[in-house]
């Protein structure tokens, strides 16, 4: 199976995230299959205006365009107390927005495609999982060009751009890179936190090497 | 660092030894955790404020410290350290599923 890597990884989760958290202020994210269908929405445009910003491999399956990494990436937001599945419904915790709002200048510096998951997000705000379903059959595969009812399954439907290809790449530096790696990750975060408040009460003790 | 096994222990030795040397051969982290500072070994990071820069930044904010003062110009306070790829280990563990 195909997934991302190094620093594609954290940008597919940020993107996750801010997808998840954008779909849930408009309307309702309810289930996954809308979720996997937002997101193959979105990285379709993306690689068809020339970007490489959300990096998933879709995969034809039961629902329609499928991918393990972005089922994957809910579960990792989950788990790490930045987004809350109950009975279906997904949305971005305090803790989500929290990471959202800090990583502003991100949101900033990659404004296009932002935007351009805002308006996937925006369109299929009221639509069920089942109706964007349905229109995804209807729909050629941006990688082979067949129509997606008629790919088998198993068979990979949307592939990103390579980046050596693409006309804009999602822009993040080494310090957003390891940022992210703390900001994504609920024992990181928490123990940084606990180091933080240590230091603010005084509870600083002077380095004693283990040789 | 009691709570790390002792070979993550020799590696923060190793780093904060380094760290000692040169503190600016790291990375600046972003706000919210704005005024610390990254410095990878392996698959481990250290996450420290070089107290120096801390003040001249005005970044004692974003720091917090309280005994701030105490602290000298060549002092560097150690936050946590800890292993960074537990997301890029499952992934890598995603990769080697096979579909169907």
């Amino acid at each position: 199976m195909k997934v991302s890597s190094g620093a594609d990884s954290l940008v597919n989760l940020f993107l996750l995230l801010y997808a998840i958290e954008r779909a849930s202020r408009r309307g309702y994210l309810t289930g996954r299959v809308k979720l996997q269908k937002l997101l193959f929405e979105a990285e379709k445009r993306m690689t068809k205006s020339g970007w490489v910003g959300l990096n998933y491999v879709f995969y034809r399956w039961k629902h329609g365009p499928w991918s393990p990494e972005a089922q994957w990436g809910l579960e990792w937001l989950v788990r790490n107390g930045l987004v809350t599945e109950a009975e279906a419904l997904i949305e971005a915790t305090a803790d989500g927005r929290r990471v959202l709002d800090d990583a502003r200048e991100l949101v900033e510096s990659n404004k296009e495609m932002m935007k351009l998951i805002e308006s996937v997000s925006d369109a299929h705000a009221l639509d069920t999982g089942r109706t964007m379903e349905d229109a995804v059959y209807g729909t050629p595969s941006p990688t082979t060009g067949q129509l997606i009812d008629n790919i088998k399954p198993g068979e990979t439907v949307l592939e990103p751009l390579e980046k050596s290809k693409a006309s804009k790449l999602f822009r993040m530096d080494d310090s957003w890179v390891q940022t992210l790696e703390i900001l994504l990750d609920k024992s990181s975060r928490e123990s940084l936190q606990q180091a933080m408040n240590d230091a603010q009460q005084g509870r600083i003790k002077p380095y004693k090497p283990l040789a | 660092m009691s709570q790390l096994d002792r070979l993550v222990q020799q590696r923060v030795d190793k780093a904060v030894a380094e760290i000692a040397t040169d503190p600016y051969a790291s990375d600046l982290l972003r706000i919210p955790l704005k005024g610390k500072r990254d410095y990878r070994i392996g698959d481990y990071r250290v996450i420290f404020a070089i107290c120096e820069e801390c003040r001249r930044e005005n970044w004692v904010e974003f720091n917090k410290c309280s005994e701030c003062k105490k602290h000298g110009r060549n002092d560097f306070i150690l936050f946590d350290a800890g292993h960074r790829g537990r997301i890029y280990q499952e992934i890598a563990r995603l990769q080697k599923i096979k579909l169907g």
